[in-house]
């Protein structure tokens, strides 16, 4: 039988996830894959939020919390979605080192 | 709970007044097909004013109050940034009217719904007391921001702004989010107050409160434009216009600092309320950081803004300057700190409005945001100049002007618990930045203004307004008492 699945299994998860969101956020040069990156941040602390509200007696206003943040990051990405529409309207590109008109 | 519903309800009454006027102003877009921007303007301004007065209402005959099961605590401290956020939001709104910049947008009633929603976020961010509405309220003033930022049709400055703005800012919630996934799991709840009760109780790894509380701290100094998570800040500032550059500056870090007084005074610091005595319970020493933080934050803004031409990217910099100078306030746990910190908000709200507004009037004559074509507009335009003197120099720190008291009894909370270093390292900053304020007075001052330059054209109601935010910044600097003890007493938290 295999051992089951604890805390510290969903922890370690979170927590690689969060890493490789915070590498694909420092790397990528393309706004899209940047936005990609977040993703998988907010992503990994919801599965924290859910892993503690079901291992502990933390009650279920984690996995109400990881529920809102998910609505709250599809806000988000819609606004950044029509911002970078209307920012290739203008340029032609959304690599973000292009973006650099204002210096000082 | 019929009766504990409704006393929730008129508890956060302001906000449901600026949620109407949002609604109000979105319907209005439907059904007058993107024209009356004057309809839309009336309509926010009633709109915030009822707010604003509200707010005041229920300040004056508060007892201790939470709502919606302890989500929301409305005390004095809360309804003080509730009025910083209507007010602002208002005053942006009369900027708007006259801004160049917004002026072909053609979308006014949006503009009103998205500035509303703004002051429900803000407002909000001060009175939550449960890791869930810090969160939501955060974003709702977030997400209100990247869109005001990027309001600008067409213009490849502002859409660039709002490109770098979503992004960092997203950055920066996505590690608050996971700070606060380890608070939820360490505390096994997201209130505030029982986070406080299970530092006291258990001893938690130094290590991961470490971890938790800087990745919280990330999420909120991106809001009060922190180092090291202020590189945004003189983009968005530059590429904004300039009505939402002010509200940025003011009531955006206005919304941070509560949030993060909020934060650590409810779930970091244990008070006892009869002898003011207020201890750390947390394992780590959080405070030292926040004193170290404030002093690069200080420094680099100052530093940095000394080579500046842009107008507005100048006092971007010198944003984050002053955050320093409100951070001292916060590495110090006393009553006394609060109090100072939410006057130097006050006073700020008055000099740094005027500046940017005296900003937005001279590029709607002369389209240029150049330090260099601010020469010899003393000569055109000598009523502006003084303003904008008068502005500048209370940002600097000099007395008679309000700027002095702020800084003066944030720097005095300091001395109190000890922090010289600080302390120095604020007055030689301050310094610094007469050096960068000073050198626009003397281009207005001792230039000459080339060949002809027209006066800078001020309408009735520009005028009036300026005239509004400058009595204050001058009446403050030398009669603060009635300020002060409005902070004072504002400072109560529960």
């Amino acid at each position: 039988m295999a051992p089951a699945v604890t805390l510290t299994d969903y922890l370690i998860l979170s927590g690689i996830l969060f890493s490789i969101g915070v590498f694909g956020v420092l790397t990528r040069k393309n706004a899209i894959a940047v936005l990609m990156g977040v993703e998988l941040m907010l992503n990994a602390a919801n599965i924290n939020l859910v892993a503690f509200s079901k291992f502990t007696d933390a009650g279920v206003v984690g996995q109400v919390f990881a529920l809102f943040s998910i609505v709250i990051a599809a806000a988000e990405v819609a606004v950044a979605l029509a911002i970078v529409i209307s920012i290739y309207k203008v340029t032609r590109t959304i690599d973000l080192d292009k973006e650099d008109t204002m210096k000082g | 709970m019929q009766t504990g519903l409704t006393r929730s309800l008129v508890l956060i009454a302001p906000e449901l007044i600026a949620a109407l006027t949002a609604l109000i102003a979105l319907m209005g877009a439907m059904l007058t097909k993107r024209s009356g921007a004057k309809e839309a303007f009336s309509i926010g301004i009633i709109g915030m004013l009822g707010a604003a007065a509200a707010t005041v209402i229920l300040y004056e005959r508060l007892t201790l109050n939470t709502a919606f099961h302890a989500l929301v605590t409305i005390d004095p401290f809360s309804l003080f940034f509730s009025l910083i956020a209507y007010v602002s939001v208002l005053y942006v709104l009369l900027m708007a009217m006259d801004s160049r910049e917004l002026k072909d947008t053609q979308g006014s009633w949006e503009l009103v719904a998205i500035l509303s929603g703004f002051g429900i976020g803000m407002s909000l961010m001060a009175s939550s007391t449960n890791l869930l509405m810090i969160y939501l309220s955060m974003e709702l003033l977030s997400v209100m921001s990247y869109l005001l930022v990027s309001y600008t049709r067409g213009a490849r400055r502002s859409k660039e702004a709002g490109l770098k703005y979503i992004i960092y800012g997203s950055i920066a919630s996505g590690f608050m989010l996971y700070g606060m996934s380890l608070l939820y799991g360490m505390a096994h709840s997201l209130s505030l107050g029982d986070i406080l009760i299970a530092f006291i109780n258990h001893g938690y790894p130094r290590i991961t409160v470490y971890v938790a509380t800087l990745f919280v701290l990330t999420g909120f100094g991106f809001k009060i434009v922190m180092v090291p998570m202020h590189m945004w800040a003189p983009d968005v500032y530059e590429g904004a216009p300039t009505p939402v550059t002010a509200l940025l500056a003011v009531a955006s870090k206005a919304a941070g600092f509560a949030v993060i007084m909020r934060f650590f005074y409810t779930a970091y610091i244990s008070s006892v309320s009869v002898t003011h005595y207020y201890a750390n319970v947390s394992p780590i020493r959080w405070l030292l950081i926040v004193a170290v933080v404030a002093a690069f934050t200080m420094t680099i803004g100052n530093i940095v803004a000394i080579p500046q031409n842009n107008i507005k990217r100048m006092l971007a910099y010198s944003s984050i300057a002053h955050a320093g100078y409100m951070l001292i306030g916060l590495s110090i746990v006393s009553r006394a700190a609060v109090s100072a910190v939410l006057l130097y908000l006050a006073v700020y709200f008055f000099m740094n409005m005027g500046a940017f507004f005296i900003v937005m009037i001279v590029d709607n004559s002369i389209h240029s945001e150049d330090i260099d074509h601010y020469s010899g507009l003393a000569q055109v335009s000598p009523g502006l100049s003084a303003a904008m003197t008068v502005f500048l120099f209370s940002l600097t720190g000099l007395p008679p002007f309000a700027g002095f008291i702020g800084k003066v009894v944030v720097f005095l909370a300091a001395i109190d618990k000890g922090l010289y270093w600080l302390v120095i390292v604020a007055v030689v900053n301050t310094v610094v930045s007469l050096y960068y304020y000073a050198r626009v007075i003397k281009k207005m001052y001792l230039e000459t203004p080339p060949e002809g330059v027209q006066p800078v054209r001020v309408g009735l109601v520009p005028a009036l307004i300026i005239i509004s935010l400058l009595v204050p910044t001058i009446l403050f600097g030398v009669w603060w008492t009635p300020l002060q003890s409005f902070a004072h007493f504002s400072s109560f938290m529960y």
